[in-house]
């Protein structure tokens, strides 16, 4: 299990890096923009949910979960 | 550093130093909150409800926590501020069994997860309320190479440091020592060091960079001795 997870955290993090070097990073994209992003994505969540969806919120999560992983060193 | 150029309190470095874990961790949670709470009310099941109710307090405390660490003592190891090994399964077995709940088709499944984490969350916690342990450093003279072994012993051990002064200076050292602050818990003045005083003042460990005198420390019975 926590092979699984340090393999995920490995591909995003690899899959972010080759692309922010090939697009190079805007100055606004920091660590802390981008958690601050995903916190934002409460609302949405809530909305949606509120409204009868189900999937685009189920997706908001695993985005946000994503998102994290995407920030986080992968586990050594 | 250039003259008469401002430098940061290890204080307000370590803060920034720590900052972006800090945020990043207890973001998971300002997050995560609302949506359990939010999932309490569409999911009217027992299981669920004490499932989602039992995360919310574990998150909770776990967040009082990190803020606690980060506040009360920022010169602290970030190690008690991030996520640990626990601390990220769980947040990955969480977060999907979250997103399955609001699918009514998946929800049992996502409810299962939920609890398969809750063991996880509270290990995590538990990890987080573990006291630091008390590691001695013998100083026999206190200038800024011996503030900057200070400095990497709190930041790489998050321990409490007890400092044993001696020698000649041993007076002048001792006040220097409980100046500064969170840096240093405790000083002792000549203190006659046998494994009884570490155990009378709980000490768990010393410190120190010469092999010589880490080698003399353990010959008087400090418990584990080691390099930093």
């Amino acid at each position: 299990m926590y092979r699984l997870h340090g393999a995920l955290y490995k591909s995003l993090n690899d899959a972010s890096t080759r692309l922010l070097n090939r697009t190079g990073v805007p100055p606004w994209l920091t660590a802390d923009s981008v958690t601050a992003g995903r916190l934002a994505l409460v609302l949405p969540t809530l909305a949606l949910a509120s409204r009868g969806f189900q999937w685009v919120p189920a997706s908001l999560v695993l985005a946000n979960a994503a998102l994290c992983a995407l920030l986080r060193p992968a586990p050594a | 550093m250039a003259p008469g150029a401002l430098q940061a309190s290890l204080r307000r470095e370590a803060l920034a130093r720590n900052w972006g874990a800090y945020f990043d961790a207890v973001a998971d949670k300002v997050f995560a909150i609302p949506v359990w709470v939010g999932l309490g009310f569409i999911h009217t099941e027992a299981w669920l409800q004490v499932a989602l109710a039992a995360h919310v307090l574990v998150e909770a405390a776990s967040t009082a926590q990190r803020s606690y660490a980060l506040l009360d003592d920022a010169t602290t190891s970030a190690k008690t501020v991030t996520a640990d090994a626990s601390g990220k399964i769980k947040q990955f077995v969480s977060m999907a069994g979250t997103a399955l709940l609001f699918v009514d088709s998946a929800h049992v499944a996502g409810g299962v997860l939920l609890w398969a984490a809750l063991p996880l969350a509270v290990v995590s916690l538990r990890s987080k309320l573990v006291a630091p342990q008390r590691m001695l450093v013998v100083l026999s003279e206190l200038g800024p190479e011996q503030v900057a072994f200070l400095a990497s012993a709190k930041r790489q051990t998050g321990a409490h440091v007890v400092v044993a002064c001696t020698g000649p200076n041993a007076a002048a050292v001792h006040g220097a020592a409980l100046a500064l602050g969170p840096l240093v818990s405790e000083a002792a003045l000549e203190p006659d060091l046998t494994a009884q005083w570490c155990a009378d003042n709980a000490v768990d460990g010393a410190l120190a960079k010469d092999a010589d005198e880490r080698d003399a420390l353990a010959a008087k019975g400090v418990p584990h001795v080691r390099e930093l």
